[in-house]
């Protein structure tokens, strides 16, 4: 086993065994470590080349690194972003979705979608039922056919080949796990089926059970497992034969709270530890922002927006997106000044309300503000409030949730808006009761501007 | 204390009547049979009294002539034989058709079950009369095949009172008792193990082989005990399709008891018949067991 350590142009012409531990601690920050970086640039020939994205720690910056090491047979090469286009062409992209449509009779289920994933990614598609999610998956999986554009794997349109030539594997929201086999029978399925030498298929087999951490448990029959259980051996069945890329439709739906988030933060792990390409489907908008490193969030067909989970939070690009992505407060209005990154919205039954934005606009024109509960804060006076845009109101409502509480404020003109303040806030000391006069007030840069 | 007598007598009232029937009707002819077995026959047919002279005749004359005539053995291993081959061959038409059944839409689905317990709706000697006029040397099938044969300067061959037709008929007859079974467990069948099958590169035989015919097997295996122990004492279908040479078990024992009139051997040739169906039965089981793992998982697979 080679280990090869920082220093980016060390990697150059280095030979190294196809099951090598590579760290990069590259001078800015950037560090990958791949216990299996086996993510190949082409699985149809199995070619042992890999593409790893070198990803700087979150908390040092949000800026993605362009830097990447690719495995071409048993050299090992660095290529910068530059390098990458002319060495792979310009598919630069794992799976590229190229506007993509499905129609079933009238029903338009997938629009004229186009995603580009990236290796290494954990991606989601986040949407409500009917979004069209899960017939995306089901077409990069191969068991359904777009009936417009196409849908390229390393740069091969996939059309022409069965869900059995795909080099992706799909953890079903069922499990599918064949009840006739053992754990072990389950795991050593996909390898029969790739006519892996039988001699190797015990070691993959444990090697895949230590990895959902299931080890001791290869004898056991699917019906003597917990939920929990049986998904892991379904993750486990769908990466032993190291796919390009993991398909999960719904896979934690079937499971309890508790239970769903412990297996979370195992996906997140597992993912991180094997390096391959997830792509995601969920309708839980909180699982879709811990789980993933960009969401595609669909809406009827269409994909609204592509972006991090922060971004897509804070910065939300259409009414859809700033409402599905928890909760948030859509101020419709017209705009009445627009200066250099700064608008100010006539809100009807609420009043003038500024807000910064990079989007260009001009007066008369309809707008929108999006604005997080959390961004708002209640005071009893108005003189207490320190903010740019304050207004009067009512509490109608609140509810309490332990860890923070819901207010809803009613202004004079009837217009409701949700607050959400943290119960924990130091020095907090006063609890509002429903029918208390507050203000409401919150800085301009926290609405985020909406064209519309 | 009431309640719990009332309970009791109210189970009675179910489970008495059935049991009384079964009682009367199968078990007591099913001991006076073995105790037949055991009889000398009478002069002129029947049995002779049991008591004679004080003494209570029962004997092993009638096991020792099974065991040792080998021709009753032939016979008896010849009947296995053509209720195995009756049972592959409606395994292999029946698989097909109770598959389409199952994938066809509601509509159609019900339809195709009507079609396949139609012939029940007509008697079973007409329907196995039926096969003579079909099979009959004047009929189109006979000339067809004739007409074939001479071209390629063969003899022509009789179809009708033939082990051909005697093995049609059987399969004609036994196929809906192994389609039903089938097309229950297949009906059941969840499509997300087949396409996680294909996901994980199975082709279409892989994934016949490997999920689907395994997890019908609670199936296929009702399916050939339905057609298996009837077709092994039939006596019919020989009888009216077959020439003498074609003569299974049932033919013998029907003898036994209507023409030779020989009591006691018709009765010992039932009992190995009726041995003989259930130790294959339970080997089968046994079998069964075995390569479906836990009998639990199947259980699951129908769910």
């Amino acid at each position: 086993m080679t280990c090869a350590e920082t220093g980016a142009a060390g990697f150059f012409g280095e030979r190294i065994a196809s099951s090598a531990v590579i760290t990069l601690g590259a001078s800015d920050n950037a560090s990958v470590t791949n216990k299996n970086p086996l993510l190949i640039v082409d699985p149809f020939q199995n070619k042992e080349g890999c593409l790893i994205r070198a990803q700087a720690p979150t908390s040092l910056s949000n800026r993605r690194h362009e830097m990447r090491i690719a495995f071409e047979g048993a050299t090992l090469v660095l290529l910068q972003s530059g390098d990458l286009q002319r060495e792979v062409g310009s598919a630069v992209a794992l799976l590229e979705i190229q506007n993509v449509s499905r129609r079933f009779g009238d029903f338009t289920a997938v629009d004229q979608v186009s995603i580009a994933i990236e290796a290494g990614e954990f991606f989601t598609l986040l949407g409500p039922s009917g979004c069209g999610k899960t017939t995306l998956l089901r077409m990069i999986a191969g068991f359904d056919l777009p009936d417009g554009g196409r849908i390229l794997l390393t740069g091969e349109d996939l059309a022409d080949r069965p869900p059995e030539q795909r080099p992706v594997r799909t953890v079903f929201q069922s499990y599918a796990l064949f009840p006739h086999m053992t754990v072990e029978g389950n795991i050593a399925f996909p390898l029969q089926m790739a006519k892996t030498p039988a001699a190797e298929i015990p070691g993959k087999v444990e090697e895949a059970l230590a990895d959902v951490r299931l080890l001791g448990f290869g004898k056991r029959y699917p019906h003597e497992l917990s939920g929990g259980q049986k998904q892991r051996v379904a993750i486990g069945r769908a990466l032993v034969t190291h796919p390009t890329m993991l398909l999960l439709d719904e896979p934690l739906a079937a499971l309890d709270a508790k239970l769903r988030e412990e297996m979370q933060i195992e996906l997140i792990n597992l993912q991180k530890e094997v390096g391959i390409t997830f792509v995601y489907v969920t309708h839980d908008q909180t699982e879709a922002l811990a789980l993933s490193h960009r969401i595609a969030v669909m809406n009827k067909g269409r994909v609204e927006q592509v972006d991090q989970p922060s971004k897509l939070y804070n910065f939300p690009s259409t009414r859809f997106v700033a409402d599905f992505i928890g909760t948030c407060n859509l101020l419709d209005g017209v705009v009445i000044a627009a200066e250099s990154g700064t608008v100010t919205i006539e809100v009807e039954g609420l009043g003038p309300v500024r807000a910064t934005t990079m989007l260009r606009t001009a007066a008369g024109a309809r707008a929108t503000i999006a604005l997080r509960p959390e961004k708002i804060r209640i005071e009893p006076t108005a003189a207490d409030a320190v903010c740019e845009n304050r207004f009067q109101g009512t509490i109608t409502d609140f509810l309490y949730l332990g860890d923070v509480t819901v207010y809803r404020v009613s202004t004079p003109s009837s217009n409701k808006l949700e607050a959400l303040l943290a119960n924990s806030n130091a020095g907090r000391t006063e609890f509002f009761e429903s029918r208390n006069q507050v203000t409401m007030s919150w800085p301009a840069d926290a609405g985020h501007f909406l064209d519309s | 204390m009431a309640a719990r007598s009332d309970g009791r007598l109210g189970k009675w009232l179910v489970i008495g009547p059935p049991l009384a029937y079964l009682l009367v009707f199968f078990a007591a002819p099913a001991l006076i049979m073995a105790l037949a077995s055991f009889r000398t026959p009478g002069e002129f047919g029947g049995l002779s009294p049991l008591l004679e002279n004080g003494k209570i005749d029962l004997n092993l004359d009638s096991y020792a002539r099974f065991f040792t005539d080998s021709i009753y053995a032939q016979i008896f291993l010849k009947s296995v034989w053509y209720a195995l081959l009756t049972t592959l061959f409606c395994l292999l038409l029946a698989y097909p058709l109770a598959t389409l059944i199952a994938k066809s839409g509601k509509r159609h689905r019900d339809l195709l079950l009507l079609l396949v317990i139609l012939p029940f709706w007509s008697n079973f000697l007409i329907r196995i009369y039926a096969w003579m006029i079909i099979l009959g040397p004047n009929a189109a099938l006979a000339r067809m095949v004739n007409g074939v044969l001479a071209w390629v300067g063969h003899e022509p061959v009789p179809l009708l009172f033939s082990s051909f037709a005697v093995l049609i008929c059987l399969v004609y007859v036994h196929l809906p008792f192994m389609v039903l079974p089938l097309y229950a467990n297949l009906e059941k069948h969840d499509q997300a193990l087949v396409d996680a099958a294909q996901d994980l590169g199975a082709n279409a035989w892989q994934r016949f082989w490997r999920i689907t015919f395994p997890l019908s097997l609670p199936g296929v295996y009702a399916g050939a005990a339905l057609v298996f122990i009837p077709a092994l004492g039939i006596f019919a279908i020989p009888d009216i399709l077959g020439e003498p040479e074609d003569s299974l078990i049932g033919n013998v024992i029907k003898q036994q008891f209507l023409e030779t009139r020989d009591w006691p051997f018709g009765s010992v040739l039932s009992i190995v018949l009726t041995v003989a169906a259930l130790a294959i039965a339970g080997f089968a089981g046994w079998v069964a067991r075995g390569s479906l793992g836990t009998p639990s998982s199947a259980g699951e697979a129908r769910a």
